[in-house]
């Protein structure tokens, strides 16, 4: 334990700094500037010659997912002091993290996130953001760090791990629990604005079909013309009513 | 959507790969074409570890992709093939079946490229000639787009246009 | 809307861009983030995370792959919510339903200023390039610059595209009450529409405005 401590006390300003590393985002390097700028500050803290870090220019091509950054930037410090070319894997680890982290964190974590932080809005809508920002945040956090002693522990047999605890599941089983809380927080908001006397109460029927309608959609328009066709309905349903 | 998509991208599998067509088309037999990732069991490992429940990933290399006879071996479903270069295309450009398939170029970095197709797609005129070529031998038009849901560039229009421009320097 | 609530809104609309343009992503910039923030300090809690879950949809059904740039989901939140705070809807059912489509249109123009963010980065980098420079102090410089134009790009343009939409919001809820005629109206998008056209005709541009004035001038005196 005391290890890990002292490795990331002493790599903790560049930890940081990662949380900025995409500000020159482009398409012509993509993260290659930032990619670069954090190996160049981690050699500096670890005493490496910038040299010795091989893969640093500022020039490549660099792609992955934020949240897994510091898996490399692991690696990259452990390659180096054992002086192991680490280079050759930099693109193919940067590619596969990309790909698993997208699917977890862009693709399932954040609709996770958020039916579990509108099913605490049902009852406090004040906790709804906070536990928003403190669950995505554990995990982004938790790899950004940990990420980092793994990566240095592990050196490029990281994928192993990932192996080891199924991750490219992970995104599976998440959007599972999405639905899940999807239901749930649907039967609250209808059940809560039937008993409101102020509100129209909005039937099951009702639901299936607006549900089945962005089901139908979707396959055809982008999100936000689904949104505007969907404004465009509720007005036909308003005069409907009021017929 | 044809149901065996091959895919040119340097970066082999990322991001664009598992979500925009793994996950879109719910494909399950993958295949990468690549003589040195067929031969380095590391990396085909680190690629494998990618992909997501029920899909499966196979790494194998040119010669072992031409003796392979997709159609009788997936009959079902969607198969996507991806190689690393419009080189390797070429090399395998024989076994790409005339009908029920589908050919899209999706990253190919900079470098020494000077044609730009997309935002991250990048052809010299070579390749762009070798991608013509491979187009009208097997009667199927070539498209580059990073999405299945985006806007597909035919090649063919890109080539035209080069041609037009070389006509207009003349 | 007192000088806390613009401060708080300057802050606000800076770091939701910075938080998705150029890092940080500790997730401030998801519209139910930014919506909940509006809703506690305008006390409009209810409404606000509404808004914010609608428009989290728009964000949820893209996912940042490669190059992909997502369509500017943030702003939406920033925007509706800060719509309702300041009173720009007014509690009928059919001035929200407008809002929502005004607010989801301008995403679009909103996500292209990203676009541009890109793009300039790029072009930094290739100055950076050009003139060979390699050291660390450089690569701070282009971070640091990167940092600052995403912020200001918030601030600026998520709050100009609301500007805008509360004007015409507040323009249609005043114009109602006035008697003219809706052919002014038409007329004047016709004008616009011709602009239009006039680029998409082929032509130098330069003759192009040549015979678009000759046809004016002859045409007024003659007819």
């Amino acid at each position: 334990m005391g290890d890990i401590m002292k490795l990331l006390w002493k790599a903790l300003p560049t930890l940081v700094r990662s949380i900025f590393y995409q500000a020159n985002w482009n398409i012509e390097n993509m993260q290659g500037t930032g990619f670069s700028w954090l190996l160049k500050d981690l050699s500096k803290r670890f005493n490496i010659g910038v040299g010795d870090i091989k893969g640093n220019e500022r020039a490549d091509y660099f792609n992955t997912n934020p949240y897994f950054v510091t898996f490399m930037l692991g690696m990259f410090l452990k390659e180096a002091e054992s002086g192991k070319a680490v280079d050759q894997y930099k693109s193919t680890y940067a590619s596969v993290f990309g790909a698993l982290g997208d699917t977890f964190f862009w693709h399932s974590l954040r609709p996770l996130t958020f039916f579990l932080s509108l099913f605490i809005a049902l009852y406090e809508p004040m906790f709804a953001m906070f536990f928003y920002l403190i669950f995505f945040n554990i995990f982004n956090i938790g790899f950004k760090f940990l990420g980092f002693y793994l990566g240095y522990n592990y050196g490029t047999n990281v994928i192993e791990l990932f192996r080891t605890v199924s991750f490219a599941n992970w995104s599976n089983v998440a959007d599972i629990a999405s639905i899940f809380f999807m239901g749930g927080t649907l039967a609250i908001t209808i059940k809560y604005i039937s008993n409101s006397e102020a509100i129209n109460s909005i039937s099951i029927f009702k639901t299936a079909i607006f549900f089945i309608a962005g089901f139908a959609t979707s396959k055809y328009v982008s999100a936000p013309f689904t949104l505007i066709i969907g404004v465009m309905i509720v007005t036909v349903v308003m005069l409907l009513q009021n017929i | 959507m044809e149901r065996i998509i091959f895919r040119v991208d340097d970066r082999f599998i990322h991001g664009q790969v598992i979500e925009g067509w793994i996950n879109h088309f719910s494909i399950k037999n993958i295949i990468l074409v690549n003589d040195c990732i067929a031969t380095d069991l590391n990396k085909a490992f680190i690629y494998k570890s990618t992909m997501p429940r029920n899909a499966k990933l196979e790494v194998i290399s040119v010669d072992s992709f031409l003796q392979l006879d997709i159609l009788n071996e997936y009959k079902k479903g969607y198969l996507l093939i991806i190689v690393g270069s419009i080189h390797d295309l070429k090399l395998i450009s024989s076994n790409i079946p005339k009908e029920n398939s589908y050919i899209n170029i999706g990253c190919l970095a900079t470098g020494t490229r000077d044609i730009s197709v997309t935002d991250n797609c990048f052809i010299n005129k070579d390749e762009l000639d070798c991608l013509i070529n491979i187009s009208e031998k097997n009667s199927k038009n070539i498209y580059a787009h990073k999405l299945p849901w985006e806007k597909p560039i035919n090649l063919k229009d890109i080539h035209d246009t080069q041609i037009k421009t070389i006509k207009m320097k003349g | 809307m007192s000088l806390t609530h613009g401060i708080l809104l300057f802050f606000l609309s800076g770091f939701a861009s910075l938080d998705r343009v150029a890092g940080i992503n500790i997730m401030l910039s998801r519209p139910i983030v930014i919506s909940s923030i509006i809703g506690i300090a305008f006390d409009q809690m209810l409404i606000c995370i509404l808004l914010g879950a609608i428009f989290e949809f728009i964000g949820m059904l893209e996912v940042p792959v490669g190059t992909v740039i997502l369509k500017d989901d943030s702003f939406a939140g920033y925007s509706s919510s800060v719509l309702i705070s300041l009173g720009a809807i007014s509690h009928n059912n059919l001035s929200i339903l407008l809002a929502i489509i005004l607010v989801t249109l301008m995403i679009y123009p909103v996500t292209l200023t990203d676009i541009y963010c890109r793009k300039f980065n790029k072009l930094m980098i290739t100055r950076a390039f050009h003139e060979n420079k390699s050291n660390e102090n450089s690569d701070s410089f282009l971070i640091r610059i990167g940092l600052l134009v995403s912020f200001i790009r918030g601030v600026v343009v998520y709050n100009l595209a609301t500007l805008l939409i509360f004007l015409t919001l507040h323009n249609i809820d005043y114009f109602e009450k006035q008697e003219v005629s809706p052919i002014y109206y038409l007329v004047l998008l016709f004008i616009l529409l011709t602009g239009c056209l006039f680029r998409f005709l082929n032509g130098e541009l330069f003759i192009k405005l040549i015979f678009l004035i000759v046809g004016f001038i002859a045409s007024w005196v003659i007819l």
